[in-house]
Order: structure tokens, then C-alpha cells, then sequence
């Protein structure tokens, strides 16, 4: 038989246990050194190093973003293009592009290449074809 | 050795607001990457500390804090005057009302020989007029011109009463002594003109009943015509008459019906408070701060009781510590036994407190966009906006024996301005002026 006081004390262990278990649930999803994040419109989060914020398409992905949404206020920052655009930027980003071929890639994005986006650009499908023009 | 200690204390802890005046004008600061700070200085009235954080490509923010002569009357009246003009669009108007508005006041003070509301008015009214006639001259060969604002937050000391002067969504907070308990409660002093407020909401749809579009909202925020969120400023012209608002102002910037009436107005809402002795502080700070902070919030960090216990107990010799310090400071001599008095907190609560604030904007800033702070203060101005906005704070504290003086009392006039410091030539305001000569 255990004793009351021996289920007590295991009790208040697991009720700390498990407080430490919520706590890491809520905790807030940490970010490596060096890095900030950002969201694509299909909620698609991105991890990505600072340096990336000196490139000049991002600079131009956050005026776009800045004209869609507006300034960021409570939440994180969110971008006006779908995850898959983001992955080509980041490959071509990786890949040591030239700075006007990435001026070029904004205006791409922003001529719509982004059929996912909620603000609806009109006519989205040509991005395919402006990526084989690289 | 001991000689040496004292001065590092007396460089630590400044003095008692009361026992030492500063001659003439004290205009430091120091800047720390996109940061510039002036953690302590003193106003007629008591001890101020100062902190100004860059976000934007230029700093649209602007703050002064001018002390001494409110007018260029011998006679006074002396007091404190306290501004925080937060731009948008760039950084003309506000630099413009940083350059014109106290200069205003003070004539008008001249002319009537008091402070009042009605001086405050006429000297907002005076830089509206002045601003305007700035965009009429620069319209044909910098049409943007007409779609730079300003927000503008004012406070003025003089004879024991508080003026606040608003316009805009900056905000001016107390920090209040509550007797029975010794809480410091916030007291909110400004009324702000930001249409995610029900009621100025409320207040545009009553000026434009014909207009059912005159406050949209868009990405789930508020704004005046789907373009700003504010529905008082000085300057934006463009939303205040017709014939700044066509071409060739860029196209988002132009409405599609005509101006028939002013849509933003530069009319300030003032209050007046005479200030009570448990009155401490006041916290002014543009919007950059309120976004992150409650009002409870800022007061509390202010406050600062917690710090100034961690750092009585960090210290393993702080009773020899204090004693030394209140020797340094108050001149006793080193045997005498004191017990820490409050004036210490106090001290220790002025230095930095604007400080304290902005970095703890920037850490829940850090935390919304889910990175480091950091690596928050490595990103550069410009992409930084994106982050966070300029922010602007200076806590005013009170010294009560201060405060009851007679507004005629002389004193030197002390003009400190908010960051601007270190600009390339090339960034400068084409129309900015030299201020009155020698109002310093």
C-alpha cells in the first residue's frame, strides 16, 4: 500500500512535469543566432539568416509587403507571395545571382507569379515562363 | 583611493536636483548604432532623461525639451516645454515643427505675457500656417511635399499647472503616487486622434455625414480614406485642400472625388492639470513605444522598484556603497550613518528610464516578430521599419519642491534636442531654417 502522503508528493511531481511539458508547449518557437522569420501568404514560415536583409529583393519583397498589408504591427512579418516563389528566391539567392537579375525576380513576383496570394493579381500564370528566361 | 572612488560615484549617481544648477545649455547625448540617449538632465522643474531609437531610412521622429524662458520677456514666464513630433511620409514636417512650434509659443507668451491654452493654439495654428505656405513654395518642383505629416505631443510646465497639447496618436502618460499604498498608478494624459478609436471614428462620420467611405477598413486596420490612421496633423496637405491633392501627387495619394472640405484637422486637443505633489512623472512617447507597451507597463519600468532592489542585493557591500554615494552626493560626512532613503530609488529611477522603455519596446517588438533582440538591433535603418517604428520617449520627472517655485524665478534656458545627430549632409530638409538665434 502507498501511503497518502507518498501519492502526494508523486502527485505534485507530476503536476510539475507537466507544467514544464505546458510550458514548453506555449513557449514561443525560437529562432536560431543570427536569423529573423517571416510568413508567406499560404502561412508557409521562413527562417532565414540576416544577411538576406541587405539583398535588394527583399528590400523590394518588403516595399510590395509594406503597400499590401501595411506595417507589420502585432504579429510577425508576412510576405505577398506563396512559399513556392519564396524557395525560388532563396535558391537564387544561394545560387549568387546578379543584382539586376533579383530586380528583375521582384518585379516578376510582383507582376504575379503568386496564384495563392488573397490580394489576387489578375493574370498570375506566367510565372513558369519567366523563370526559363533566367 | 578614496578620492577616486568618490568621483566614480559622483559619475555614477547624479546629484539632487535642488543643489546644483547647470549653466547654460546642456545639449549632449550619446548615439549607439541606430540608438541615441541622454540617460539624465535637468529641467527647471526637476531631472528628465531622454532616448530615441531610428527605424525609418531617415528619422521621422523629432523631440525637443526646452527649459528656462518661455518668452523673450526678462520677466518669464519661466517653465519647461516638452515636444514629440512624430512624422510620416518623411521627415520635413517634423523637422519643421521641430524648428517652429516653441519658437511660436514663446512669441505668443511674449505677446500676452502668460501661458495659456490659447497661446498653445495659436502657436500649433502658427506652424500649420507656416508649414502650409512651405508646401505652396515647394509644390511645382517637389509635389510630395503635400503628403508629409506630423504628429505632434506637447507638454508645457509653468507655475505648478501641466498643459498637454495633442494631435496625432503620441500619448503623454502620469505616473501618480497612490498615498495609501505606494503604488505608482498611470494615468493617461492625452486624448488621441487615431481612427482605431471608436469614437474619432464616430467623430469623421459626423463631419462627413455625405461620405459614407471616409474611414476604411483595410488589412484588417482603420484608415482615414484607406490612406492614414491618424484624423488630426500638422501638414498632409493633400487631405486638407483641394489644390494639393491632383497631379502631379502620386496617384495612390489621390482621391477620386474633389476636396470639398478639409478631411484631417491640425486643431490640438488641450488639457490642463495643475500638478499635485504625488504627481512623479510623465512619460511622452510617439506611437512607436504604445504599440508595445501598456500604459501600466511603461509607468512600472519607469518606476523601476524592482531593478533598484536587485541592485541594493547585487552589491554585497551596498550599505557601504549608499553611504559612500550619499556622502558623494549630499556632502555628509563619511561616518554618519543615513538609511537609504528614497531619493535614491528616485535617483536611480531617473537615469536611463527613457532607455529602459525604448529597450523594452524593442524586446517585445523582437519577440512579435519572433527573433532575437540581438539580432533585432543588427538590422540596418530603412529595412528596420519593418520591424519596429522610430521611437521617442523622454520621462519628465518632478521635483516637488521644484515645481511649486514661482514661474518667475530665473534660471538658464537648457535646450536638448532628440537624436538627428550624426546625418549626412545629404539628408538634411531642403527648407530647413536656423532657429531663432541664441534661444538656447
Amino acid at each position: 500500500m502507498i501511503s497518502a502522503k507518498k501519492l502526494i508528493t508523486m502527485a505534485r511531481r507530476w503536476q510539475k512535469v507537466t507544467n514544464i511539458k505546458r510550458k514548453r508547449i506555449t513557449f514561443p518557437r525560437s529562432t536560431g543566432k543570427g536569423h529573423f522569420v517571416m510568413y508567406t501568404a499560404d502561412q508557409r514560415r521562413f527562417v532565414l539568416p540576416l544577411e538576406y536583409l541587405n539583398k535588394e529583393i527583399f528590400k523590394e519583397l518588403f516595399r510590395m509587403a509594406e503597400e499590401v498589408f501595411g506595417l507589420p504591427r502585432n504579429g510577425p512579418i508576412k510576405l505577398p507571395c506563396d512559399a513556392a516563389s519564396m524557395e525560388y528566391v532563396i535558391a537564387m539567392i544561394q545560387h549568387n545571382i546578379e543584382q539586376n537579375l533579383e530586380k528583375a525576380l521582384a518585379i516578376a513576383i510582383e507582376t504575379g507569379c503568386c496564384p495563392s496570394c488573397s490580394y489576387g493579381a489578375p493574370d498570375p500564370p506566367n510565372q513558369q515562363t519567366l523563370i526559363c528566361s533566367f | 583611493m578614496l578620492s577616486e572612488l568618490m568621483n566614480f560615484l559622483r559619475a555614477c549617481f547624479r546629484p539632487r536636483s535642488d543643489r546644483y544648477v547647470h549653466a547654460g545649455s546642456d545639449a549632449g547625448g550619446r548615439q549607439e548604432g541606430l540608438l541615441w540617449y541622454k540617460d539624465s538632465g535637468q529641467h527647471l522643474n526637476g531631472e528628465f532623461s531622454m532616448a530615441v531609437v531610428q527605424a525609418n531610412n531617415l528619422l521621422e521622429d523629432q523631440s525637443q525639451i526646452e527649459s528656462g524662458n518661455l518668452s523673450s520677456h526678462e520677466t518669464g514666464p519661466y517653465g519647461t516645454f516638452i515636444g514629440v513630433y512624430d512624422g510620416h511620409g518623411g521627415p520635413e514636417t517634423s523637422r519643421y515643427v521641430n524648428d517652429h512650434l516653441f519658437q511660436h509659443l514663446k512669441r505668443f507668451t511674449t505677446e500676452q505675457q502668460s501661458m495659456s491654452v490659447d497661446v498653445i493654439r495659436k502657436a500649433f495654428q502658427a506652424t500649420e500656417d507656416g508649414f502650409l505656405s512651405v508646401v505652396t513654395k515647394q509644390w511645382p518642383i517637389k509635389p510630395q511635399i503635400a503628403a508629409v505629416g506630423s504628429c505632434v505631443l506637447v507638454g508645457v510646465v509653468c507655475s505648478g499647472t501641466l498643459y498637454i497639447a495633442n494631435l496625432g496618436d503620441s500619448r503623454a502618460v502620469m505616473g501618480r503616487v497612490v498615498k495609501a499604498t505606494g503604488e505608482v498608478l498611470a494615468i493617461q494624459l492625452s486624448v488621441e486622434h487615431n481612427v482605431s478609436i471608436e469614437s474619432v471614428r464616430q467623430e469623421l462620420h459626423s463631419l462627413h455625414p455625405d461620405d459614407p467611405q471616409i474611414v476604411v477598413l483595410k488589412h484588417n486596420v482603420w484608415r482615414v480614406k484607406g490612406l492614414i490612421q491618424i484624423s488630426r496633423s500638422i501638414g498632409d496637405e493633400y487631405l486638407k485642400k483641394a489644390e494639393f491633392n491632383r497631379e502631379p501627387l502620386y496617384s495612390k495619394f489621390r482621391l477620386r472625388e474633389p476636396l470639398k472640405r478639409p478631411i484631417l484637422s491640425s486643431e490640438p486637443t488641450i488639457s490642463v492639470h495643475p500638478l499635485q505633489p504625488h504627481d512623479q512623472f510623465i512619460i511622452f512617447a510617439s506611437d512607436g513605444l504604445w504599440e508595445h507597451l501598456s500604459n501600466q507597463e511603461a509607468v512600472d519600468i519607469v518606476q523601476n522598484r524592482q531593478h533598484s532592489v536587485d541592485i541594493c542585493s547585487d552589491i554585497k557591500f551596498s550599505w557601504e556603497f549608499f553611504r559612500l554615494v550619499q556622502a558623494a552626493d549630499f556632502g555628509c560626512p563619511l561616518g554618519e550613518k543615513k538609511v537609504m532613503s528614497f531619493e535614491h530609488c528616485y535617483i536611480m529611477s531617473v537615469r536611463g528610464s527613457a532607455r529602459r522603455l525604448v529597450k523594452a519596446a524593442l524586446q517585445e517588438a523582437a519577440k512579435k516578430r519572433e527573433m532575437r533582440y540581438s539580432d533585432l538591433k543588427k538590422i540596418d535603418r530603412g529595412v528596420r521599419r519593418h520591424f519596429h517604428d522610430d521611437i521617442t520617449v523622454i520621462v519628465v520627472f518632478f521635483d516637488s519642491n521644484l515645481v511649486s517655485r514661482a514661474s518667475s524665478v530665473k534660471c538658464p534656458n537648457i535646450s536638448v534636442r532628440g537624436g538627428g545627430i550624426n546625418l549626412p549632409p545629404n539628408t538634411l530638409a531642403p527648407f530647413a531654417t536656423p532657429t531663432e538665434a541664441g534661444n538656447t
